[in-house]
């Protein structure tokens, strides 16, 4: 199994662009995800992180996406944030369409959003 | 992140032709240029969104909110989409029904200077 793989970001808005070609990047090469399934995944992240962002431009929070593999999914712990406003809760909406499971976690005393994809592994690079 | 505007009108319709990536960070730009619209005294618009790779929650709520501006004024906002993961958005959030979604332009600026375009 890959090792996990941690990304933190300044919690704004203009990262959450980077952490979809980050996380979708990672889960392309590591796990059989077709198109659409990525896509899926592009969209519930950045729903998930954008829970997490803070208007505050000068924000010192920190965004993370965890990235770990399973024997049968790709799984990603997002920090922080909370549905709120109307868009935030069509965000939540959007994410429990396009995720196999998604979970409030308690992990160290930090507050996380899990989100779980079903999908195998890639299969082995072959010439 | 990069995101371009092109304005344009047929008939009396604004058209706003979307390219680039719609998300939290991007929204306010499109929010900005719908109030723009709907300031230069046009009560009937139409957003183009074949030209963008990505639609989240940020830029649906600013679409609602756009409809609902260009409704009050008496018009309508109708929108241009055949990408299916972005159709994708819309139906997911049962937003389908609530907006008019055409295949082309030249559909879009048809039904928007129908009559009964107003809703």
């Amino acid at each position: 199994m890959n090792a996990a793989v941690e990304f933190d970001v300044p919690a704004r808005a203009e990262y959450v662009g980077l952490l979809r070609v980050l996380v979708s990047s990672l889960a392309a090469e590591r796990r059989d995800l077709d198109d659409e399934r990525l896509d899926d995944l592009r969209l519930a992240l950045s729903e998930a992180c954008s829970l997490s962002v803070d208007a505050d431009a000068a924000t010192e929070r920190r965004l993370t996406v965890a990235c770990r593999e399973e024997d049968d999914a790709f799984v990603l712990d997002v920090s922080g944030g909370g549905p709120g406003s109307w868009a935030e809760v069509v965000g939540l909406q959007l994410i429990r369409a396009l995720v196999d499971d998604v979970s409030a976690v308690n992990v160290g005393g930090e507050d996380l959003l899990r989100l779980r994809l079903l999908c195998p592994p890639a299969p082995p690079y072959q010439d | 992140m990069e995101l371009r505007f092109e304005v344009t009108e047929d008939s009396g319709v604004s058209i706003l032709a979307v390219h680039g990536e719609v998300d939290v960070a991007t929204a306010p730009r499109l929010r900005q240029e719908l109030v723009e619209i709907a300031a230069s005294g046009s009560n009937r618009a139409v957003v183009d969104l074949d030209g963008i790779d990505f639609l989240d929650s940020t830029g649906l709520g600013v679409l609602v909110s756009g409809l609902k501006r260009f409704r009050t004024l008496g018009g309508d906002l109708l929108l241009v989409c055949t990408q299916h993961r972005i159709l994708k958005v819309f139906e997911i959030t049962g937003l389908l029904p609530v907006f008019g979604i055409y295949a082309t332009r030249a559909a879009a600026v048809g039904a928007a200077t129908e009559p009964t375009a107003s809703r």
